[in-house]
């Protein structure tokens, strides 16, 4: 037990650089296979100001080596987030909670925000998720345009002094150029990235399979994928690269890790087995001891290129 | 609730399309009729873990039992199971059936449904209510009902309906349900079978089938819609009041 697992991310502490990714664990439905104070950190679901039902069934396509979704982000609305469903976190003293901020309009992760910033000391950091449409940009994604980033990043930043973590889309043209974009603008740290745009028909039916046609695509199928952006982006900004797609064992962390991810997060896996995320934690111990490194922060970013 | 690595005990065919699959060193604790498990099957490129009610359980000899009908990857993969493969089966899951004892209920399942609603035919039996079963089915090759030990072990009654000699309408449904008048029905199978429940006087609850994801409550993916909005059918459901459906 003498490797050390805890790493810094804008000013924050973890215990480990394991965490999920918003949307994919809830720490009471999963209470009775992970203790959340054993992960590095909890990024809740994402909330958004308005209440909001989500997307009409089905919602989630499994197919090879990963699975589309179509969720919708539903949410009780900010207000009812900080009066509800944060008292009920309390209790989990040990865990370090990320709230996950959704917007529809670049101005409105800085209310969010501005709302979240009432429940105290729970919510230690912010992870801007800007692969909401953008109501007014006819709905395009705001992680896809570096303006959009911009805006967004700067108007949230503004609003608090917790570490703010600005979330990307992966399939974007130039990873770095977003990451540099969202990093001027205020960004303490960055999430790279989401699910992949993808989409899926039924040949019976001849339709879509999702009502909204575009859906998420996550799970094994992308890791290799959003390694090559997170290797990318590590290289152009210099701040804490948090990793986040199909990462599945601690074999997908620690490559993460090795090509300079501070922590990674674990999504589709907690689906799979709710337990995931402890197995990946309790592997990177065992990986590093094996290999005899003592400290994580020594094999981050060791990549060896030569 | 607990993930438990279970071995198949044998993998049979039953009827068209269905199978039959006894896993043993299946221990999850109490299991109640309604509920339902996740079952990872390793070793094939299914990903997700797949949701299914309790055929039969139990709890003391760690014996579960499903009986599923193949229909996509995932159940293409559990048909091709072998004796003594593991699977990891992640459960109970959910809320089950209230138990409206004593008095007469009524199962009413169609085709597969009729899987959701044995484990709770037997206990309703244990605590002491008569159990009257109809199972409706598109023919006789997808008959899961008759010759069934199960079926036939907690039943006073057996009604076998098909589509094919036109049994199974909705008049004749009805025509059966008031002549039973019973003091709840149970139903899993088929959206019409609840929409004709609704507009009866029987107290009802049905067992609805979503796609899942987590089966625990994070993905929020297999939403119903009820008079409430949506609800989860893997945390909320899967049984719900038939009148709090919209279907």
């Amino acid at each position: 037990m003498g490797v050390k697992l805890s790493v810094r991310i804008a000013g924050l502490t973890l215990k480990n650089p394991v965490m999920n990714a918003s949307g994919t664990y809830d720490p009471v439905a999963y209470e009775p296979f992970v203790d959340p104070g054993q992960l590095g950190a909890v990024v809740l679901k994402s909330v958004t100001l308005e209440p909001r039902e989500g997307n009409p069934p089905p919602r989630i396509h499994e197919v090879p080596c990963g699975l589309l979704n179509s969720i919708g982000i539903p949410s009780v609305g900010a207000k009812a987030f900080v009066e509800e469903k944060v008292p009920a976190l309390k209790k989990y003293r040990d865990a370090v909670f990320i709230a996950s901020v959704a917007g529809f309009t670049p101005s409105e992760y800085a209310t969010v925000i501005e709302v979240l910033e009432t429940a105290g000391d729970l919510i230690r950091a912010y992870e801007v998720n800007l692969s909401c449409p953008n109501l007014e940009k006819g709905g395009r994604s705001c992680a896809l345009s570096e303006d959009c980033i911009r805006e967004a990043t700067r108007l949230a930043a503004s609003k608090t002094n917790k570490p703010v973590i600005v979330k990307l889309a992966p399939d974007v043209t130039d990873i770095a150029a977003m990451g540099k974009a969202a990093v001027e603008s205020g960004a303490d740290a960055l999430t790279v990235g989401n699910t992949y745009r993808a989409m899926a028909v039924d040949l019976r039916t001849r339709r879509p399979v999702f009502a909204n046609v575009v859906a998420g695509y996550s799970g094994p199928a992308i890791k290799p994928l959003t390694l090559r952006a997170v290797y990318e982006t590590v290289r152009a900004v210099d701040v804490p690269v948090i990793a986040s797609g199909g990462v599945m064992t601690a074999e997908d962390a620690l490559e993460y890790l090795l090509v300079g991810a501070k922590a990674v997060q674990v999504g589709t896996a907690n689906f799979v087995d709710p337990r995931a995320m402890l197995e990946v934690v309790r592997n990177i111990e065992k990986f590093l001891e094996e290999n005899e490194i003592d400290d994580v922060n020594k094999f981050i970013n060791s990549l060896v290129r030569e | 609730m607990r993930v438990a690595e279970c071995f198949v005990a044998s993998n049979t065919s039953v009827a068209r399309g269905y199978k039959h699959l006894v896993l043993g060193g299946c221990s999850l604790g109490r299991v109640d009729p309604g509920q339902f498990v996740m079952v990872k099957v390793d070793g094939h490129e299914v990903l997700l873990r797949r949701p299914f009610t309790v055929y039969d359980y139990d709890e003391e000899r760690g014996v579960l039992e499903i009986l599923y009908k193949v229909t996509g990857r995932g159940t293409r993969a559990m048909a091709e199971l072998r004796e003594s493969d593991v699977v990891s089966v992640l459960g109970p899951l959910g809320r089950g059936f209230p138990l409206d004892c004593p008095g007469k209920a009524l199962l009413l399942a169609r085709g597969v449904g009729l899987a959701s609603l044995t484990y709770l035919g037997k206990k309703l039996r244990e605590a002491g209510c008569s159990v009257v079963t109809v199972g409706s089915f598109r023919g006789r090759g997808e008959d899961l009902a008759t010759g069934n030990k199960l079926v036939e072990g907690f039943s006073s009654r057996v009604y076998v309906l098909y589509d094919e000699d036109g049994t199974s309408s909705l008049e004749n449904v009805r025509r059966v349900l008031f002549e039973e008048d019973p003091s709840a029905v149970y139903t899993c199978g088929s959206k019409r079978l609840i929409r004709l429940l609704k507009q009866t006087p029987f107290k009802a609850y049905a067992s609805v089938e979503e796609r899942m994801g987590c089966g625990l409550g994070a993905c929020l993916s297999c939403v119903v819609r009820t008079v409430h909005g949506y609800k989860l059918a893997c945390r909320d459901g899967p049984v719900f009041d038939v009148r709090e459906l919209e279907v």
